[in-house]
């Protein structure tokens, strides 16, 4: 099994690290909460690589290991309802929960209690996932060249899950040719097509990035109306028409 | 009223319960031994003054319920009483002692390195804490008996009082000289004291039940607590 690894700057994070290097050969009770894909599993799995693995989803199992073994990883221990009936006492237990407030209960069935910030709030890490993710993703992908990436596109709402999906939208859109782009509109447009007005209607699927994609680059509606060939009162009207900042 | 042979001074003079009795001035005429250690100058003058407070309004007695500690001493309740102006009687109710069974169960129990467990309980409490903390151990401890799990929630507890503390002081030292009989055997004893500069109190009495989960002695004093655990070493054959 090749040993899992946990990369994190964040200090709070760290702490965390500490306090388990400290703890981890005591027969203590620890929880880890927070945010769902924030990686609570992979630090856990760090420390204890070899420990049994449990889903609190199904309680049975749960119940059995407890009873056979003194180190258990419990995941989604959010699901379990009644934690009063599992025996969780001087066991090694180290529970990961994705909870996004601490039930009050918590407090009497756990001695470690930590909270895995969101990936949001670990500022200095998203650098290092962003390239480790790129790299990763171009790999799949066969890119080979340097694609610049904005920042601003990308999804931390969901942490470790949006980021990889808004990546993947990124590089995959930063790689289109013009014969995909007019595949995916004709997909699209294939579907969407109907009524009496079709033409009007999804004409801003070109007009609208056409104008925005314009205002950044020339930052003057002046300039842009020379670029496009268009009046600058009709340029106006369809800045209005779509709504363009 | 039948005739009763014991003596009562006898009685009082042995009761667990301090027993102190002033005359108008504040001056202290009687103590028990339970009360020698209140009855210093310093002492003598704050039981007066409390003594006074709570006396009743004119001859008899009054019981009221308040938390004091003094000294390494915590106390319940007070009694004031008084028959002619000349004196006036203090009794002041002793708060239990943790107990520690005479055959205690070494469920649970584990060889533990008490500086390791007390560093990782530190290192969780600094995730919230950035003010000033010392920690002045002794490293040469041995290994003892304890419920790594039940010691960590009650130290976690105790350091939650100090969370708004500007700087903690944390002591663990072996008590030299100082044992405790378990099972007909005697323990050394390892006093954890944390001390600053304020604490928050409200949680004194869940700290205690914790403290009786854990064999373990707690001290309230104003801005300190100090914990007394039996350091049980034990054979390999447990």
């Amino acid at each position: 099994m090749n040993k899992t690894e946990f990369f994190s700057h964040s200090p709070e994070i760290q702490s965390i690290i500490k306090a388990l290097t400290l703890s981890k050969s005591l027969f203590i009770s620890t929880i880890i909460w927070g945010e769902p894909h924030t990686g609570k599993l992979t630090l856990v799995r760090s420390f204890f690589p070899k420990t049994t693995l449990v889903n609190g989803k199904n309680l049975d199992t749960l119940k059995d290991a407890l009873e056979s073994s003194d180190e258990v990883i419990i995941y989604n221990f959010e699901a379990i309802r009644n934690i009063q009936l599992l025996d969780l006492d001087n066991k090694r237990i180290i529970a990961i929960a994705n909870y996004e407030k601490l039930p009050l209960s918590i407090e009497s069935h756990f001695a470690f209690i930590y909270n895995m910030p969101p990936l949001r709030e670990r500022t200095k890490d998203i650098p290092y996932f962003l390239e480790k993710f790129s790299k990763e993703l171009k790999d799949d992908l066969m890119i080979k060249d340097d694609i610049e990436l904005d920042i601003n596109h990308l999804d931390l709402s969901q942490n470790f899950k949006s980021l990889k999906i808004s990546l993947h939208r990124e590089l995959i859109k930063k790689t289109l040719s013009q014969q995909d782009i007019e595949e995916i509109l004709f997909d699209y447009l294939y579907h969407k097509i109907k009524g009496k007005n079709a033409y009007r209607e999804n004409l801003g699927l070109y007009e609208k990035p056409l104008i925005q994609a314009g205002l950044k680059k020339f930052k003057s509606q002046l300039k842009l109306s020379e670029v496009l060939g268009l009046n600058r009162n009709t340029l106006r009207k369809k800045i209005h028409e779509h709504n363009i900042n | 009223m039948n005739t009763i042979l014991t003596s009562f001074k006898f009685l009082v003079e042995n009761n667990n319960n301090p027993l102190l009795i002033f005359n108008h001035k504040g001056k202290i005429e009687y103590f028990n031994h339970s009360a020698e250690f209140l009855a210093g100058i310093h002492l003598s003058h704050e039981l007066f003054r409390l003594a006074v407070t709570y006396a009743p309004q004119s001859f008899g007695s009054r019981t009221v319920h308040l938390d004091l500690t003094y000294g390494m001493d915590s106390f319940y309740a007070i009694t004031v009483l008084y028959e002619s102006e000349e004196e006036l009687c203090l009794y002041l109710y002793r708060k239990p002692r943790a107990y520690i069974p005479k055959n205690l169960s070494f469920d649970g129990y584990s060889s533990t390195d008490i500086n390791l467990l007390l560093e990782a309980n530190i290192e969780l409490f600094k995730m919230r804490y950035n003010n000033k903390l010392t920690l002045f151990t002794d490293y040469s401890l041995p290994k003892f008996q304890m419920q790594q799990n039940s010691f960590s929630m009650l130290l976690r507890k105790l350091f939650e009082q100090y969370a708004t503390a500007k700087k903690i002081d944390i002591t663990l030292k072996i008590n030299i000289g100082e044992t405790i009989v378990i099972a007909e055997k005697k323990y050394p004893i390892i006093m954890l004291m944390v001390k600053s500069d304020s604490r928050e109190r409200d949680s004194d009495e869940e700290i205690e039940k914790l403290t009786l989960q854990n064999h373990t002695t707690a001290y309230f004093q104003k801005e300190s607590v100090i914990l007394e655990i039996p350091c049980i070493v034990v054979q390999s054959t447990l």
